[in-house]
């Protein structure tokens, strides 16, 4: 081979091997990780669903109270009216002090339960959110897989690099309230 | 000289034209302009797989289809008239795959009470759930109605009305109305569709009426 082939050969090598070097990477999955605590509690969603919870639990304990009070009221005069109460009256009102506090106990498990089935379905509708708008942006930003770190360690390290938490909550919080996008993400 | 007038001319025309309200003659035309995105009277949120849409029913929509349906004993400016105090939206339940889908009646429950319960709150407690944000103001529905789609359909529409506090404060003329609903039906959460009202207003279009 003469030196201009083996320069001839050498040139078509190396583009040969920078288009293989391109399509090999640029066909590379992407992926990335998002700190799954502070995505769901930097979540706008959550914030709001914390708060319409609490208010409606002080409702609830409200109305508990207003109960509790009427029952101790009737507990307390019946003290004050002992002596005076006939052995009918006693059995009559010791009967509405029962019934009383059944329907306290009973208005106690059911708002118990309410709350619990409430937070359950608000938490899970916000869960349900983030894992909606992770796959749309997963598919926007062509991200093959996008690992969710937590506390029992799935993810033991990630670089920086490819931490996407603080961008991902940023779009994240802009669509939640309708805000504009930058990146005209549509959910 | 003439070239430089007739270029004025057809700039001023062009403007007029870019300027002016589009004109619609049916309610099926005036539907056909809400849906387009463009507009902004439609915002539509997936969580999972439901797809929860508000759509924005201006006045003169409402007006309209009440003309169309009825002996026209009563004129359109009328009705519209009878609509203008109050701000209606609908309010749709259906799986991204529409039709193909699953009846959102019936999705995910297992039990004949589940399905009472869900019954019972799309037509009675709807509005328990909704509040419409207008600045410092909140709004509570005056009214909620749930369609009768009679199983034609795998969705459901639920219209809800809100109308101004008396004296208080005017709704109409908020520039943002920011419609939430807080779900506990269909494990979406909470949602919030956002309305840019004054300009939905300021574009609405023309209804010329079929003589």
């Amino acid at each position: 081979m003469t030196q201009k082939g083996a320069y001839l050969f050498a040139s078509v090598f190396s583009i040969a091997l920078a288009f293989l070097y391109y399509f090999h990477f640029s066909g590379k999955s992407k992926v990335a990780f998002v700190r799954s605590n502070e995505l769901v509690y930097g979540y706008e969603g959550m914030k709001e669903a914390h708060v319409l919870q609490e208010s409606k639990t002080r409702e609830y304990k409200s109305n508990l109270d207003t109960l509790q009070s009427d029952l101790q009221k009737a507990i307390g005069r019946y003290h004050l009216e002992f002596p005076q109460l006939s052995k009918q009256e006693k059995i009559e009102r010791e009967h509405i002090i029962s019934l009383q506090q059944e329907n306290l106990k009973e208005y106690s498990q059911k708002i118990q339960a309410s709350i619990k089935e409430n937070d359950l379905s608000l938490t899970q509708g916000i869960l349900n959110q983030i894992n909606s708008f992770v796959e749309e942006y997963a598919k926007k930003h062509h991200y093959t897989l996008i690992f969710g770190t937590t506390s029992s360690g799935n993810v033991l390290y990630g670089d920086p690099g490819i931490d996407i938490t603080t961008e991902v909550l940023t779009h994240l919080n802009q669509n939640y309230k309708n805000l504009p996008d930058s990146s005209a993400h549509e959910n | 000289m003439k070239i430089k007038h007739l270029f004025i001319f057809i700039s001023i025309l062009l403007i007029c034209v870019a300027c002016s309200n589009h004109t619609v003659h049916t309610t099926q035309e005036y539907a056909a302009w809400i849906n387009q995105p463009d507009n902004a009277c439609k915002v539509s949120k997936k969580v999972g797989d439901m797809l929860v849409s508000v759509k924005y029913l201006p006045s003169s929509f409402l007006a309209l289809k009440d003309y169309e349906s009825s002996d026209h004993s009563v004129s359109y400016e009328a009705l519209l008239k009878s609509y203008m105090n109050s701000v209606t939206f609908i309010m749709s339940f259906e799986t991204p795959q529409g039709q193909a889908g699953e009846d959102v009646m019936y999705k995910d429950l297992s039990s004949y009470k589940e399905y009472v319960e869900r019954s019972m709150t799309l037509n009675f407690d709807l509005e328990s759930k909704v509040i419409l944000n207008a600045g410092t103001y909140q709004y509570a529905p005056v009214l909620s109605s749930l369609e009768n789609t009679y199983g034609l359909s795998k969705g459901r529409d639920v219209y809800l009305v809100f109308t101004s506090k008396e004296k208080e404060h005017d709704l109409l003329k908020e520039p943002v109305l920011d419609f939430v609903y807080s779900d506990d039906i269909y494990n979406v959460g909470i949602l919030h569709f956002t309305y840019n009202f004054q300009e939905i207003l300021k574009t609405l279009p023309v209804v010329e009426l079929k003589k």
